[in-house]
Parts: C-alpha cells; structure tokens; sequence
C-alpha cells in the first residue's frame, strides 16, 4: 500500500471540477472535519478527529514553520541571548517517531491567521520541513493560496506544483526514512509529566545548534543500542533506578559522558564545567548539575560544551535559524545531511562542514542534483552549499 | 572587584618599563616581513619579524604572556564560504608561530585570548565552531591555554584596570582577570579597514577585549550578566552605562558620535591595559569590513592577499606602518581618509604617549613599506 499523501480540502470547495487539480498530483488521500460534498472517485477521506481512523497514523499538532521576531515572545520564551525565535516541527516528527515506532508521522496545521497576505510561494517549505524530518505536512491553503488556485493565478500554479514535486522528491529518496540519526548524543527521557517541556524543548533547540542527537525513551532505554554514543543525557529530575542506571554507569565507565540529575552514579570531587560538576567514573565522566535544570536554551548549549565540539557531526556557516538532521545508511557508508532553513529571506553562501572524511558528495535541492566539491578541512570535509531557501540535502560517501 | 594597583603602574608608565632599554630604544622601530601564504613557512616568518626587533627574549622571558587574537564577528559567520581565518580573524598559523617564538624567548606561561560576543563557551570550542583544530595552537609550545574573556571566566570576579590620568571617556574598566594577571600583553590582530575607526589594526583588536556581560548590548544592569551577548554598543553610541559596579562614563552629557567616541574609548582601554607587543597579520584578510557583511549592507568586503606581518613594540607606531602599507596616511585627520566620519586614533594615542605615529619618526626593519603597499580602496 503507498504511503498517504493527505491534503485538507477546502471547506469551500463544493465544484467537483476542483478535484482536476489533483490530477498527476502525488495526493492520495483528503482530510478534514467533514468529507466533501463531491464524489471523490478512489481518493480515501479520512478524518483527523475519527481515532479509529487514524490509529495507523501518529498524529501531531503542527507549527507553521518560521522564524518569528523574539518580540513577540517573552524574554525567556526567546533564550537568554535574545536569538530569534524559531517555530520547527523537527523534533515533534523525530520524537513522534520515538514513541511510535513503525507509524508514519503527520503534522496538522494551517497557516497563521494573522498572516493572511502569506503568498502561496511560503507553502512549499511546510513540506519540505515536514519531509525532511521523516514526517509529512497534512496539506492545507490559506484564503490567499485557495483562491489564487481558483483563478489558476501563475504564482498558486507554480508554488502548488513545487509543493507536488517536493513530495515526489521525498519520494524518490524513500531509503532515507530508513537510516538512523547519525548521533553522538542520546537524549534520555519519559517526555512526559513533568519533564515534558523540558525534554521536549532541549529536542527542539539541539538541531538548531547542529547538536546531533538520538532521542530514547526511558521506558526502552536500559535495552537500546548505545552504539555511537559520545555522551547521554538523562532529562529527568529524578535519578534512574535498577537496569537503565546500571547500563548508564556502564556507560560511562567504559568512556562515554553520562549527564543526568543529582543521585544519577556515585562520584565524588571533579570539576566544574558549564554549571555542572563533572567528575571520573571509570574511562569516562559523570556530569551532574550544580543547581536543578530549569532553561532548556541554556541546559542544551551546556551540554553541548559538555559534550565538546570537538564531536560536533556537522557545522553550517552562514546559516543561522537553521535546522540539520544528519543520518547514516545502515552500513554506515553513506550520510545524508539535510538543511532546512526557516528564515523568510533566502539564506546565502552557506557552507556545511562535516566532522569526518568523506569521499564524494552530492547536492540535493528540489530544482535539481548538483555534485560538490569536497575540501579537507582542519576538522574534517566541508561543502559549500551555496544559497538556502527552502531545504537543501548533502548526501556523502564517506 | 580585585583592585590591581600593579595596572596603575602599567597605565602611567605605558608599559616602558617592562623590557628595560631594549623595548625604550626599539619603541618606534616596526618589523616588517612578506609572508605569501598561511600554507608557508609562517613559523620562519615570524621567526624573521622578532629578529627584525632584535629578539623578544627580554621581553618575554619568564613572564606570562597574553596575547589576544581576533574573533570578531560570529563564529558561526563567513565571507562568502571563505573560512574566517583567512578573511577577518587572525590565522591559528600566525597564532601558533607567535606562540611558539615567546615560548622559546623563554616565556613561563601563554594565554590565547579573545571575548566572544556571543557565548561563553571555552575558546577552544569557539575555534572548533570556526571549524579549526585548537590543538594546534594549543600544541606549538607548552604552557599555552585559551580563555574567552568575554565573560568572567575562571576567576571568582573581574580584574579593575584602572585609565591612566582618569581617562577620555571612562576612568576604568573591568576585565576579565586574565588582561590582568599577565606580565606582557600582546595585540595580534588582522589587518583590516573599519567603518567606524577607519582602520582595525592592533590598537582597535584591544578595544574587543572588553567583556559583554559588562559592555554588550545584553549586559546586566544591575552586576554583569552570567553570559556575553551582543555587540559593544556603550562604547560606540553611548546608549546605556556599564553595569552597576563597574565605573560608569565620566560625562554622560559628552558627545554620542561614535567618530568621537570609539577613538578615545580605545585609547583609554589602552591606556588601562598597555600592549606591550603589537602584530598584524596581513597575509591575507578582507577590506572594508571588520567582520562579514550583514544581508543588505552596502560594503562588499574582498578577500585579499597582502602577503606581510609587521610587528613593533608600540602599537600605534605598528598600526602607522600597517597604515602606510594599507595606502592610508597615518596623519590624516577627520574627514580625511580613511577617518571619513572619526577622528584619527592614532592621534588621541600619541597625544597620550601611547607612542609615535609619524612614519618619518618610526624605524622600519625589513622590507620597505613601498615594496609591500597594498592600497585596500578599490579593491573587489
């Protein structure tokens, strides 16, 4: 059975002959609240709110994704360091993943109502952003976007068929939904109860340090693979107990770094780094916080001098407001990096340095396929990208 | 706030004291010497421009020594997709070339400075983040280490410097602790033009020294913030006040053109903290800009390659000669360039006996200014 394609059909629209814009579309399936009022041939409808209807689906309520000025969030929403702020679905789709495995994973959301004059043009991101993370937007117009596709306006037209390529694009590539984050960090965590906002906001804001990590659920830990791991965080406010803190002590022992709360190994003295004491435990380092976690902004930008950039998987030049996911094949031959930017303006002359030697590498963008350049680097083979706008895809041999 | 009195005495005496009459007599001598390439003998080079000054053994011998590089800009930023170190960020070859040599004048301890304006992480990360390996500078002697003195540090509170003569804009500063607890203070900058001080040179690199959590437009009001954030805004506009503690501007009512202010707080930043080495790399760097251009800005900075390093005991005699070699007249006034909008820094500094800025004054070891110009207007 191919995998759903869904789009939102407009409440509005009750001519059948609306449905000759899916013709050749990759469109396999309408949602909404109601079915539409026309026959729709063999295109399923589901609704969102029907459980049953989606229980094969894992589900998620979606941002519309863009970088907002930190004015219009407060202070501590924004970071200490007044960034602006970014609205991602990047890590809703990766945990979403985590806590339903096998499930494909869609994320519902219409564009802003107080941005009516949003062009049709900003519609394409949404896919790219959904599919990039392994998730896929459930499709919906705004009032400018519909009634531009109304009068087969040039620029609803042309943003509606990039939105039906980028889904062919994502397609083509079906192998990379396969391949596992290339990690070296594992975020620990129920991520749920009380942690949640914590958990799940160190999530949102590790990819846009480029800050690769593996999220695990507490429940399943003790039996997961810490293959490649530099460093776990366990993001609860209690310690462990019985198998999951017996694995993590081992790991660390062995030589990884293991960050987590008071209480999480018995380790005395060490030295104080990034607000959190770290001391040995065996080959490795115990790192336990001076004072209870309470900032995610600031816990993920600890952790990740914690962990070092020395082990950073990728880095980006010229590339603020900037998400990366990097995966390896199974094999673990072959990496693709994929880059979505969410400023509105193009983001120009971008560079992406990766932190190991690779042999070729390839461009991908929904306009085409480019190969790179490779250049040795002091800390590993970089690429210039070139300019971002919607998504862009480094896929390396290594 | 540690008071250090020692800083009182570097500030009256301009640091002259330090390397006894070697340093008084080869004040206003400015070692110059080509170097076509990063990916070249750079250790050699630099080797050539401390012999060109007649050593820098008594300078450095014993002592701890600071030498504050040049980050400037976003470490996450580039021209173009030219890495930093080639454009506007002192090069991790010139830094360990440099290291190396004081080691071997026999120098007890290194410290590789800079103040991010953006975090407080270890400067070995920033460097990481720049997408170069610390370890080599790290490596090119022992005894060195990396601070990022934009913020407190490892200190339990920062260092008073104290200006000499009360100071232009500010009667004092407070540092982080490393710019005190140093014997020897060594400018290594990037030669490079400025839109707002005309030239960025040795003197402009010390003027970055300053900690964010205390100057930064994300400073705290009340005491310094945990972190650094943002550009030094007081500084250049006099928007705000330091931090509650440390010691605010003399007149407040005083001029807010930055022209007249970014001059004259450097001059007292240096006053506060003399240089007792200055270097330029320009092997190669950028023109117009001190860091990359910002989306929309008018200026397009060019990579460039003047291929030299110059070195001197006097900062402003080191920045007069870079200046020379850069086809701008250290003499200019306001209004002349390349002080189209500022006054002239090398003129406060000389009025306040910072040294000597008239080329015809100052020694030139090497190769002479005429056969290494490189005029940085017009270039794209």
């Amino acid at each position: 059975m191919p995998e759903l394609i869904p789009f939102r059909w407009p409440a509005e629209w009750k001519d059948p002959s609306r449905l000759e814009l899916l013709k050749g579309a990759p469109i396999n399936c309408l949602v909404g609240a109601t079915a539409p009022p026309i026959p729709q041939g063999e295109l399923p409808f589901i609704r969102l709110d029907d459980k049953a209807a989606t229980a094969n689906i894992a589900l998620r309520d979606g941002v519309w994704p863009a970088v907002q000025a930190a004015t219009k969030k407060s202070g501590a929403a924004a970071g200490p360091t007044g960034d602006a702020w970014v609205d991602s679905n990047a890590w809703v789709i990766r945990l979403a993943h985590v806590m339903e495995p096998g499930k494909p994973v869609w994320v519902s959301y219409e564009a802003p109502v107080d941005n009516a004059g949003l062009g049709p043009a900003a519609f394409v991101k949404p896919v790219m952003e959904a599919e990039a993370f392994g998730g896929r937007w459930v499709m919906a117009l705004n009032k400018t976007f519909r009634e531009g596709l109304e009068n087969r306006s040039d620029a609803a037209m042309s943003a509606w068929r990039r939105m039906m390529d980028a889904h062919r694009f994502f397609a083509a590539r079906r192998a990379w939904r396969e391949w596992r984050p290339a990690a070296v960090l594992g975020v620990i965590s129920t991520f749920a109860g009380e942690g949640e906002a914590m958990s799940g906001e160190f999530l949102n804001l590790a990819p846009r340090r480029h800050l690769a990590y593996r999220a695990m659920l507490a429940a399943e830990a003790a039996k997961a693979t810490f293959d490649g791991l530099k460093a776990i965080v366990y993001l609860e406010n209690e310690a462990p107990k019985g198998e999951l803190r017996d694995r993590l002590i081992a790991f660390a022992k062995s030589g990884g770094l293991l960050i987590g709360p008071k209480g999480i190994a018995d380790v005395a003295g060490g030295k104080r780094v990034a607000e959190h004491t770290v001391a040995s435990l065996g080959a490795g380092r115990v790192a336990i916080p001076l004072q209870p976690w309470d900032d995610p902004f600031t816990l993920v930008a600890q952790t990740h001098v914690l962990v070092g950039h020395r082990e950073d998987v990728v880095r980006v030049w010229n590339a603020s407001s900037t998400d990366t996911f990097p995966q390896l094949d199974a094999a673990g031959g072959k990496m693709v990096v994929h880059l979505v930017p969410y400023a509105s303006a193009k983001t120009r002359s971008v560079t992406l340095g990766i932190g190991q030697r690779g042999r070729m590498a390839r461009i991908l963008r929904l306009e085409g396929e480019t190969s790179a350049r490779l250049m040795k680097g002091p800390l590993g083979i970089e690429v210039e990208i070139g300019d971002l706008e919607n998504y862009a895809a480094v896929e390396v041999e290594l | 706030m540690t008071h250090i009195r020692r800083r009182d005495l570097l500030g009256v005496c301009g640091g002259a004291w330090l390397a006894g009459s070697a340093r008084g007599a080869a004040a206003a001598r400015v070692s110059v010497v080509r170097c076509p390439s990063y990916s070249g003998d750079v250790l050699a080079a630099v080797g050539g421009l401390f012999d060109q000054l007649g050593g820098v053994d008594r300078l450095a011998a014993g002592k701890t020594v600071a030498i504050k590089i040049d980050m400037s800009g976003s470490v996450r930023a580039r021209n173009g997709f030219t890495p930093a170190w080639f454009t506007h960020w002192t090069h991790p070859a010139v830094i360990a070339a440099v290291a190396h040599h004081l080691s071997k004048a026999g120098a007890k301890r290194i410290r590789i400075l800079e103040s991010s304006q953006e975090n407080d992480h270890p400067l070995e990360d920033n460097f990481l983040l720049g997408g170069w390996d610390p370890d080599q500078i790290l490596k090119a002697a022992p005894n060195v280490e990396m601070e990022n003195t934009g913020a407190m540090g490892g200190a339990h509170s920062y260092a008073r410097l104290n200006v000499a003569g009360g100071g232009l804009i500010y009667p004092g500063f407070d540092f982080n602790h490393s710019y005190a607890e140093c014997d020897v203070m060594v400018s290594l900058a990037k030669m490079k033009q400025s839109p707002d001080t005309g030239v960025a040179l040795t003197m402009k690199n010390m003027l970055n020294a300053a900690p964010g959590t205390i100057y930064g437009d994300a400073a705290g009001f009340d005491g310094p913030s945990a972190k650094p954030f943002g550009a030094l805004s007081m500084f250049r506009i006099g928007n705000r006040q330091p931090s509650s503690g440390s010691p605010p501007e003399r007149d407040p009512e005083s001029s807010r053109d930055p022209g007249y202010r970014l001059p004259r707080v450097n001059v007292d930043i240096l006053r506060a903290r003399p240089v007792h080495l200055a270097i330029v790399d320009g092997v190669e760097t950028q023109t117009e800009l001190e860091a990359p251009a910002e989306e929309g800005s008018a200026l397009a900075p060019a990579h460039v390659r003047p291929g030299v390093l110059m070195a001197g005991f006097s900062p402003v005699s080191t920045d007069a000669i870079a200046m020379q070699a850069m086809g701008f007249d250290p003499m200019a006034r306001r209004g002349q360039d390349p002080f189209l909008t500022c006054d002239n820094t090398l003129e406060l500094a000389e009025a306040a006996g910072l040294g000597v800025r008239d080329p015809g004054k100052i020694e030139v070891a090497g190769a002479r200014v005429d056969t290494i110009r490189f005029p940085f207007r017009g270039r794209r």
